[in-house]
């Protein structure tokens, strides 16, 4: 396995972008010069002619405009392209970067989920991941924006330098120092003060499903106005935490305002040279500002950028796994429950029956690679199932699971899952087989019907069987079906087995069986029963 | 009942938006005044000022603060109105899990979270945009009516260029919005389905497919992007130029340059401070374009927060009067999408302990809570010997004990009156002392009188179902539904409350969903639903 860490990720797949980003850094670099030549500019322009207009009609005829009132209004055109480039081109930059990062996290995502060290499916952890990378985003941009600052900076301090040094170090002191001051009070407050407001917005959610859990008591009780009252309680000491992060972020934002203002305040005190160029330092001074607001946004918003890394870290860490060989025999399986030892020839037919909570389910997820929790010992071919690992096992099994985990996307995204390279003729075989057919048939989009998150568009009963056609694909040498028939009316489900039972004499492929209906049970020749007591650890 | 998300009562922190407004002015006066001292090489009249600017600039950090500030208490108080016509909703809608899914309480908890920007930044500072413009145009007009005249002037292109920019931005959204929603859910979809596609070997194709998707992603949302951005560099160019325009005119006016006539003649203090406010007056629609993501964010989560509360139970019928036994008859619970339980029939009458079993997921449950009124009864119906009722209508004779109990912050007897709040103090005793909570009330100094804290309340698994039985006691209701009442518990206080309930089901009609051998063993009749 490679380890490598997410910034190694995230500099490799910026890589390509390199030059989007410099053009970005040399736009956002333009835009602080131009907004400060603008007002510094504007300023010397203004004072000088009033100098100049005082002085009589033939200074101010000497009195050279038309170079600054042009270099005004190109400085306005300038600041604009600017920043329309340097937004445009580091969005640029930051989608492109964070496309292929997704495509690299997936991937690892994948292993880390295989290996077992972490657990990232599931809605929350999903969604967490996916707004982790959101996050990223701004890794990205705020380099521009950092770049734009120090040139503010450095470009105030050099229009400073020009009316004395006392000047010059007032801008440079003021407005460094809260460039120091927002990153120092942003990392300092702000990671404590977002815990606290993830803490309470669980203990929120938390309770919620607590209540929730107990919604008959509710109403039976007719309880509701005081337990939304108490959750209203606990949703205020939320709101109490997100008052207190935006407070803390408010006065953060207001460091470079009032940074600028003093800058700008010393500087036309202290200035010499006369009034024109303390006006032009004065100015300079107060549009620094701007760039330093950007630098200061982004620091604030460096705590979570940050906090999301290192989750991110954690995934990209895992590596890509090696490669495992396919082996070409069909291994038999051994069972050993606590009543006696089962051992499958390939291509037998077997149901597993016992009461529930006695580990089917567990059973399945375990031959399947999905879990190692099964309370019984199984062994495939020579070696116990548990040791194998997901990358071998899922060459011997396909698992049509009882709740059937559709992605989102049409139905032959779904069935293309089960296997690389499945022409159209086997899919409808599939299809037929699992009775769903006439139904895709009669869709708008038919294969291409798109079915939304989780098959949601479907019935259940059609989730089912398409999650079944899904497990005939695979065509591994042993089917696992979890209550392949729930849910559906009993002539669907005769019509189910019959056509199963055409597969499988065609196709010669084991199957093991969990059902509580009488009818998939006929598919089987044997029935392995496990006793109860198995409770989950 | 439509949710109906108030907008009121959120002036405050405009206000304050707009005092920033003013605030400028200060700043600019005391600059305009110093820079006079300056030229007029005063000494001591310059460190004033600077003294005076500091004190501006000060007040100016302090307003924007407070008007942020503003703005999340407002938003707080929208929020706290939303949810108290959501939380209700929540805990009355209908599902077929007892949990709540995590997508109910990301809208419950993250979406609600998500309207603080809206309300909080967004909305004040939409406001603010539309009279602090106009108020530092009247500030400047006090100096310099030409430079006020010149800063409304820009507005008419102004308008016209967002019009078009905008009207422009809106149809390439559009014209994406489908495509992008898809795609961009992929990535998050395709993580929350790895089991199933590492369990096909299927990694290899969907994270070709995943590149695919994000890259088209990206592709598309810079296509938007190049778009949107043109209304944002519609504002920085008219943001520049007006400066630009009032630092040419007032130079041109002291210079007394001007081709053409005016009616003001200027001097330096004046038009300093005209060309210092200059760049304040595009300030708040800069302001406003950078918070619109807050916008979209904050939109978002109202439809998500509406879409949840539409799905809410209709009100249930009229109350029946007491009953003492339940018949069900054929019932069938659709939740729709193809997701039904049944069809079942079942009776539990007065004097019987009724074990109703299945395997996980076939619908008990689901039964119970149809019963309260908490599962929609699609066929077949209720009925109480010969009345007929409607779900929910008698739940005045039901009590209920589940493996998640109600706590709320109260003594263990507040929590016990629940059931009853009539009841007096030696009822409430009583029914605590038969529903086996003798022991721990004699083990806590406080007695009944001890207080619960609803998250760690100090109370054991097997106390929290007694307290519950407790409820049902004090209630006297006659028809009780238990939801898996022994989960989760050791055998020993299991088998106590068994005991119990095979006491209580001398008196009262008892329905229990559940897996437990030993309670199914005890029960008087087995229910199996499939």
């Amino acid at each position: 396995m490679s380890e490598v860490n997410l910034s190694a990720l995230l500099t490799a797949s910026a890589a390509p972008w390199r030059r989007t980003r410099r053009l970005a850094l040399l736009s956002g670099i333009l835009v602080a010069v131009a907004t400060i030549a603008l007002l510094a500019l504007s300023g010397w322009f203004i004072t000088a002619a009033a100098i100049a207009g005082v002085a009589g009609p033939t200074a101010a005829r000497g009195f050279n405009y038309l170079v600054p009132a042009a270099t005004i209004r190109l400085l306005a055109i300038l600041r604009t392209a600017g920043r329309y480039f340097e937004r445009l081109l580091s969005h640029q930059a930051a989608l492109g970067t964070l496309a292929s990062l997704r495509t690299t996290l997936f991937a690892r995502a994948a292993a880390a989920e295989a290996s077992g060290r972490l657990r990232l499916s599931g809605g929350e952890g999903a969604s967490l991941l996916g707004r982790d990378v959101d996050q990223l985003e701004d890794r990205v941009i705020r380099g521009p924006q950092i770049a734009g600052a120090f040139a503010g900076l450095l470009f105030a301090v050099f229009l400073a330098a020009v009316t004395g040094i006392i000047p010059a170090l007032c801008v440079v002191l003021c407005l460094a120092g809260a460039c120091v001051m927002t990153s120092w009070l942003a990392r300092r407050m702000l990671p404590d003060l977002a815990q606290c407001e993830a803490a309470a917005s669980n203990d929120l959610k938390v309770a919620l499903a607590e209540y929730a859990a107990a919604a008959g008591e509710i109403a039976v009780y007719d309880l509701t106005a005081r337990v939304s009252a108490e959750l209203e309680q606990v949703a205020a000491r939320h709101d109490d935490a997100q008052f207190r992060l935006a407070r803390a972020e408010a006065a953060i934002a207001t460091i470079p305002t009032a940074a600028a203002g003093i800058a700008c305040a010393l500087a036309l005190a202290t200035a010499h040279g006369g009034a024109a160029l303390a006006a032009m330092a004065a100015l300079a001074a107060i549009a620094a500002g701007e760039s330093i607001a950007g630098y200061a946004r982004a620091q604030i918003r460096a705590p979570s950028v940050d906090e999301a890394s290192a989750r991110l870290d954690k995934i990209a860490a895992v590596g890509l796994p090696d490669p495992v060989s396919a082996s070409p025999a069909v291994p038999g399986l051994t069972i050993i429950t606590s009543v006696g030892t089962h051992r499958l020839m390939p291509g037998a037919r077997v149901a597993i029956a016992g009461p529930s909570g006695c580990g089917k389910t567990r059973l399945l997820g375990t031959l399947a690679g999905l879990r190692t929790d099964a309370p019984q010992e199984i062994i495939v071919g020579e070696r116990a199932a548990s040791e194998m690992g997901l990358y071998r096992l899922r060459q011997q099994f396909a698992l049509v699971p009882q709740d059937p985990m559709l992605i989102a996307g049409t139905i032959l995204d779904n069935l293309r899952l089960a296997r690389a390279g499945i022409g159209e003729d086997e899919i409808w075989e599939a299809l037929s087989t699992a009775c769903l057919d006439q139904e895709v048939r009669a869709l708008p989009d038919r294969l291409d019907q798109w079915i939304g998150e989780d098959g949601a568009q479907l019935s259940g009963g059609q989730r089912k069987r398409l999650a079944m056609a899904r497990g005939l694909l695979a065509a591994r040498p042993w089917l696992l079906l979890d209550e392949p028939s729930e849910g559906l009316d009993a002539n669907t489900e005769a019509k189910l087995v019959a056509r199963l039972r055409d597969w499988f004499d065609r196709s010669g492929q084991g199957l093991l069986l969990v059902s509580h209906r009488a009818a998939p049970l006929s598919l089987c020749d044997k029935t392995i029963g496990l006793a109860g007591d198995h409770p989950r650890k | 009942m439509t949710l109906t998300i108030p907008r009121r009562g959120t002036f405050a922190p405009s206000l304050w938006w707009i005092f920033d407004a003013a605030a400028a002015a200060l700043f600019a006066a005391a600059l305009a005044l110093s820079l006079k001292a300056v030229l007029a090489a005063y000494t001591y009249w310059p460190v004033v000022g600077a003294a005076a600017m500091i004190a501006a600039v000060l007040i100016r950090s302090a307003v924007q603060a407070r008007a942020e500030v503003a703005g999340v208490t407002a938003a707080n108080r929208a929020k706290s109105r939303v949810r108290a016509a959501l939380f209700p909703q929540l805990l009355h809608s209908r599902r077929s899990a007892r949990r709540l899914l995590g997508e109910e309480l990301a809208v419950a908890v993250d979406q609600v979270s998500a309207l603080t920007g809206y309300y909080g930044r967004f909305e004040p500072i939409k406001r603010a945009a539309a009279i602090a413009p106009l108020v530092i145009a009247a500030l400047v007009a006090l100096a310099s009516p030409v430079s006020a005249a010149i800063l409304i002037a820009t507005l008419i292109p102004f308008a016209l260029g967002m019009a078009l920019a905008g009207g422009a931005a809106r149809r390439a959204a559009d014209a994406q919005v489908a495509a992008l929603a898809r795609l961009s859910g992929l990535f998050v979809d395709r993580v929350r389905s790895l089991p199933i596609i590492l369990a096909f070997g299927a990694e290899d194709r969907v994270t070709r497919q995943v590149e695919t998707a994000t890259g088209e992603v990206a592709d598309r949302t810079y296509a938007v992007l190049k778009i949107a951005f043109l209304s944002s560099g519609t504002i920085e160019f008219f943001s520049a130029i007006s400066v630009a325009l009032v630092a040419v005119y007032c130079g041109f006016n002291l210079l007394g340059l001007l081709p053409f006539p005016v009616p003001e003649h200027l001097d330096l203090p004046r038009a300093f401070f005209a060309l210092a406010l200059a760049p304040e007056f595009y300030l708040p629609l800069r302001r406003l374009a950078a918070a619109y993501h807050e916008k979209q964010l904050g939109e978002a989560a109202e439809t998500a927060i509406r879409e949840r509360a539409v799905q809410a139970p209709p009100e249930p019928a009229r109350r029946v009067g007491p009953i003492a036994s339940i018949e069900i008859e054929d019932g069938v619970i659709d939740y729709g999408a193809g997701r039904k339980v049944g069809p079942f029939s079942l009776s539990v009458a007065s004097g019987e302990l009724v074990a109703l079993t299945g395997p996980t997921g076939s619908g008990k449950s689901s039964l119970l809570q149809m019963i309260v009124g908490l599962a929609p009864l699609s066929e077949g119906g209720l009925s109480a010997g010969r009345e007929a009722f409607l779900p929910g209508a008698a739940n005045a004779a039901i009590g209920w004990a589940g493996q998640h109990v109600v706590l709320l912050p109260g003594t263990i007897a507040d929590n016990i009156a629940l059931a009853d709040p009539n009841e007096g103090r030696a009822a409430i005793e009583a029914a605590a002392h038969r529903a086996g909570l003798g022991a721990l009330i004699a083990t806590r100094p406080a007695g009944l009188d001890t207080w619960i804290d609803p998250r760690g309340s100090g109370l054991s698994g097997g106390e929290r179902r007694r307290l519950a039985l407790a409820r049902v006691l004090l209630s006297r209701r006659p028809v009780l539904l238990l939801d898996e009442p022994t989960a989760d518990l050791d055998a020993a206080t299991a088998a106590s409350i068994i005991t119990l309930l095979q006491t209580l089901s001398r008196s009262h009609a008892i329905l229990a969903a559940t897996h437990d051998p030993a309670l199914i063993a005890a029960a008087t009749r087995t229910v199996a639903i499939a």
